[in-house]
C-alpha cells in the first residue's frame, strides 16, 4: 500500500535494481530480435521490420489508450468491433455521398416497376439530404464525411462506455463486454453480413497506404515507405508518454487505478478522469480504425478489428503494466506490442505451423504475466 | 530482474527449438534439376474455420508435395489482417516468383494484392475474387451462383413446387450472398415455396448449425425440408432435428461435397438425398498452375493462351453418380 501510494506522489527515479527489472520486456525484445536475426539475416532486413511496424501500428494505436484503461484499473474489450463499425459506418456514409446521383436513381427506378427498394429508406434519404446539399458524387466530400465520422465513432463509443461506467456504475468488463456485442451486431446489420468497399480510389485509400518515401528498396527494387499508420502510432505513443508522466490527468489515472477510494478522499473526480479515459480510447480506437479501414481500402464486417482488443490487452501486460491497474508504462506497452509483432513475423520466418503460433504468441503473453507476478515478491 | 533473466532464457530455449524445426521446411535441392531456376512460391489460406477450409488445406498440403523442387512459403490466416501480414511476410522475406492465395475475404485483400503486383510477382487467386479486375493472372473459382441456382432448383423439383423451407446462411461474405441470391431468384419464380423468417447465418459451422436450427424449429412447425448450403452446417441441422423429434422434416439439402455426406447419398439415405459439389481441391489446381505456367521461365508465353479466370462448374451429386464424387482419402 504503502509502496503504491509512494508512486504517485512521486514517479521519480526507482533503486537502480527496480530500474533493470522495468526494462525486462526491453531486454527481451532486443534478445528475440538479436537471436531471430542470428538464425536468419532476412529478419532484419528493413522491409521486413516495416512490415511489422505497420501491421501492428493499429493495434498499437488502440493499445495506447488500453495502457491509460488498464491503469486505472479498467478494461475495454469493445474496441476491436467498434473498428469495424466505426469504420464500416464511414464507409458507408462515404459510399453514400460519392453514390448519392445513382441511389436515388435506384429507388426511383424500383417504386416505378413495382419492385422492392434496393436500398433502405433511411439511405436514399441521406442521398437526397447530400445531394440537396451539393456533395453528391463528390469524392472529397465523401472521404471528408468519412474521415470526421469514424474519428467522432470512436469519441461517442468511448464516451458512452465510459458513462456507463463511471455514472452507470457498470463493471467495465460487462459494459464493454456488451460494446463488443453491439459494435460487430451494427457492422453486420449495416452490411449486411458482408463488407463495406469503398467506392474512393483515390483519396481514401492514401491514409492507411501512403506514407513518406525513404531511401531504400525492397527484395523487388520498388522503393520502401514509412507508412503512415506507423507514424501515427509513434506519434501517440510519445503524446501517450507525456501525458501519463507529465500532466496531472496522467497521475490521476494512475491513482484511480492504485487505490479508488484513496483517490477519491484525495478530492479527484474519479467520475470525470475515468470518463476521459474511456473518451480517449474510443477516439484513439477511431483513429486506428480510419487508418485499417483506408489501408484496406474496406471493411470486413464479421472480421475487421477481430481480438484486437485481446492484442492490445496483451501489448500492454506484456509491457509491464499491472493488470489490476495503478502501475505501468506507455513505452512498456510499446515494446510489448512490438514483441508481439516480432513473434508473429518470426514464426512465419521460420515457417512454423501456423497452427502453433498461436500457442507460442499464448505461452510468451503467460510468461510475461507470470514474470510480473514473481517479480514483485522481488 | 531475476524473472526476466527467465524469460530470456525460455526464449532462447524456444528459438533453438524453432530453429530445430527449421531444418526440417524443404529446401531447394538437387531436385531442382527439373527447372531452369528453383522457383519459389507463396500459399496463403484461410485457416481450418471449418470443414471445407480444412479440406483446403490438405489439398495445398498435398499440391505441394507434389513440387518437392519448389521452396514453398506457406501461411494460413484467420482474419484478412493476419493474412495481409502473411503475404507482406512472405513477400519481403522470400523473393517470391508467385503467389497462390485464397482470401479470408474478398475486398481487404485487394490493395495488398495490388503491391505483390507491382512487385512483378505472379498471382493465382482462387476462390474469392478479388475486387479489381487485372490484379490475378488467373483467377480460378467455383461458380457460386450455380451453387444457389441448382441447390434451389433440385429442392423445388423434390418438394413439387409446394412446401415450407427453412434456410441456413454461410458466414457472410460474397460466396454466401451469391449463393443466397441465385436461390432466392429461383423460389421467387415458384411461390408455393414458402421460406420461412428469416435466414440466420450458420457460419458453415456444425455447432452453429445446430444453434440456429433449435432456434427455427422452436419458431416454426410443419417445416418441409431444411437448405443448408453446406455439410458442416447440415450435420449440425440434422443433430438438431433428431434431437428434437421433428417428424416433419423428410430432408435436408447441405454442399460442397463432404466425404461423410457423399457417402450416404451414395448409400440412399432418404433423409440427405442430393448434394452440392464445391471441392476444395481447387487450391490444388490453383497450385498446379503456378507451377506449370512458371517452370521453364515462359509464364509470358503460357500467358498468351492461358484464361485468366476459370470458373468451375459444381454438380448435383445424386445416388446415381454419388461414386464419382466420392474420395474417402480426403480429410473432406
Amino acid at each position: 500500500m504503502t509502496h503504491r501510494s509512494a508512486e504517485i506522489d512521486r514517479p521519480a527515479p526507482p533503486a537502480a535494481l527496480e530500474w533493470l527489472g522495468r526494462l525486462g520486456p526491453l531486454v527481451a525484445l532486443a534478445v528475440l530480435v538479436a537471436l531471430v536475426g542470428l538464425r536468419n539475416p532476412r529478419f532484419l532486413a528493413p522491409a521486413n521490420l516495416l512490415n511489422i511496424l505497420h501491421a501492428w501500428s493499429f493495434v498499437g494505436i488502440v493499445a495506447v489508450g488500453m495502457t491509460f484503461v488498464i491503469l486505472q484499473g479498467g478494461i475495454d474489450l469493445s474496441v476491436g468491433s467498434l473498428v469495424a463499425f466505426a469504420g464500416g459506418l464511414g464507409i458507408w456514409l462515404m459510399n453514400t455521398v460519392i453514390g448519392a446521383d445513382a441511389i436515388a436513381q435506384a429507388a426511383q427506378a424500383a417504386q416505378a416497376a413495382g419492385l422492392e427498394p434496393p436500398h433502405s429508406a433511411i439511405r436514399v434519404a441521406l442521398a437526397g439530404l447530400f445531394a440537396s446539399a451539393g456533395w453528391a458524387g463528390s469524392e472529397p466530400a465523401g472521404v471528408a464525411l468519412a474521415l470526421a465520422v469514424i474519428l467522432l465513432t470512436g469519441l461517442a463509443a468511448g464516451l458512452f462506455n465510459g458513462l456507463l461506467i463511471a455514472k452507470g456504475r457498470v463493471a467495465p468488463f460487462i459494459a464493454t463486454l456488451g460494446g463488443l456485442a453491439i459494435y460487430r451486431s451494427l457492422a453486420q446489420a449495416l452490411a449486411d453480413g458482408g463488407e463495406f468497399r469503398s467506392a474512393s480510389f483515390e483519396w481514401f485509400p492514401l491514409f492507411g497506404g501512403g506514407g513518406l518515401p525513404l531511401p531504400l528498396t525492397n527484395p523487388y527494387g520498388k522503393p520502401l515507405v514509412l507508412a503512415w499508420p506507423v507514424i501515427v502510432f509513434f506519434v501517440v505513443a510519445v503524446a501517450g508518454h507525456v501525458l501519463l508522466r507529465h500532466t496531472r490527468y496522467g497521475r490521476y489515472v494512475v491513482a484511480i487505478g492504485a487505490n479508488e477510494q484513496a483517490a477519491r478522499y484525495s478530492a479527484i473526480r474519479v467520475d470525470r478522469v475515468r470518463l476521459a479515459t474511456y473518451a480517449l480510447i474510443g477516439g484513439l480506437t477511431g483513429l486506428a480504425a480510419l487508418l485499417a479501414a483506408s489501408w484496406t481500402n474496406s471493411v470486413a464486417s464479421g472480421s475487421a478489428g477481430l481480438m484486437w482488443e485481446l492484442d492490445a490487452i496483451a501489448a500492454v501486460v506484456i509491457g509491464g503494466t499491472r493488470m489490476s491497474g495503478g502501475a505501468g508504462r506507455v513505452w512498456g506497452t510499446v515494446v510489448g506490442l512490438l514483441i508481439l509483432g516480432v513473434i508473429g513475423n518470426m514464426l512465419n520466418l521460420l515457417q512454423v505451423s501456423p497452427y502453433l503460433q498461436g500457442l507460442v504468441k499464448g505461452l510468451i503473453i503467460i510468461a510475461a504475466v507470470l514474470m510480473q507476478r514473481l517479480g514483485r515478491t522481488d | 530482474m531475476r524473472t526476466w533473466l527467465t524469460f530470456v532464457l525460455v526464449s532462447v530455449l524456444g528459438l533453438g527449438l524453432l530453429g530445430c524445426q527449421d531444418e526440417t521446411t524443404p529446401a531447394n535441392t538437387a531436385a531442382g534439376a527439373r527447372l531452369a531456376r528453383p522457383l519459389t512460391i507463396g500459399v496463403s489460406i484461410p485457416s481450418a474455420d471449418h470443414g471445407w477450409t480444412a479440406g483446403v488445406g490438405y489439398w495445398a498440403r498435398e499440391a505441394m508435395k507434389m513440387y518437392p523442387e519448389v521452396n514453398w512459403v506457406y501461411a494460413t490466416a484467420d482474419t484478412p489482417h493476419k493474412q495481409i501480414s502473411d503475404v507482406r511476410d512472405m513477400m519481403t522475406q522470400q523473393k517470391l516468383d508467385a503467389l497462390v492465395i485464397l482470401a479470408t475475404e474478398s475486398a481487404p485483400l485487394t490493395p495488398v494484392a495490388k503491391e505483390v503486383r507491382a512487385n512483378g510477382i505472379y498471382i493465382v487467386n482462387v476462390d474469392r475474387g478479388f475486387v479489381e479486375e487485372g490484379i490475378a493472372d488467373v483467377f480460378i473459382e467455383g461458380d457460386n451462383e450455380a451453387f444457389g441456382r441448382k441447390s434451389a432448383e433440385f429442392i423445388v423439383e423434390k418438394l413439387n413446387g409446394q412446401g415450407r423451407l427453412v434456410i441456413l446462411r454461410g458466414i457472410p461474405c460474397t460466396v454466401d450472398t451469391d449463393r443466397f441470391e441465385a436461390a432466392m431468384d429461383v423460389f421467387r419464380r415458384h411461390p408455393g415455396i414458402e421460406v420461412l423468417g428469416t435466414p440466420q447465418p450458420a457460419y458453415y459451422n456444425r455447432q452453429k448449425g445446430l444453434e440456429v436450427m433449435q432456434a427455427q424449429l422452436a419458431q416454426f412447425d410443419d417445416i418441409d425440408a431444411v437448405w443448408c448450403q453446406d455439410d458442416d452446417i447440415a450435420l449440425g441441422a440434422e443433430q438438431a432435428i433428431r434431437g428434437a423429434q421433428r417428424t416433419d422434416i423428410q430432408w435436408i439439402l447441405g454442399g460442397a461435397g463432404m466425404k461423410e455426406i457423399v457417402k450416404r447419398v451414395m448409400e440412399k439415405d432418404p433423409f440427405i438425398p442430393a448434394d452440392i459439389t464445391y471441392p476444395p481441391s481447387m487450391i490444388a489446381v490453383g497450385i498446379h498452375m503456378a507451377v506449370s505456367n512458371l517452370r521453364d521461365g515462359q509464364a509470358e508465353k503460357v500467358g498468351q493462351f492461358m484464361p485468366q479466370h476459370i470458373k468451375l462448374d459444381v454438380d448435383l451429386i445424386t445416388p446415381e453418380n454419388a461414386e464419382k464424387y466420392y474420395y474417402p482419402d480426403s480429410t473432406y
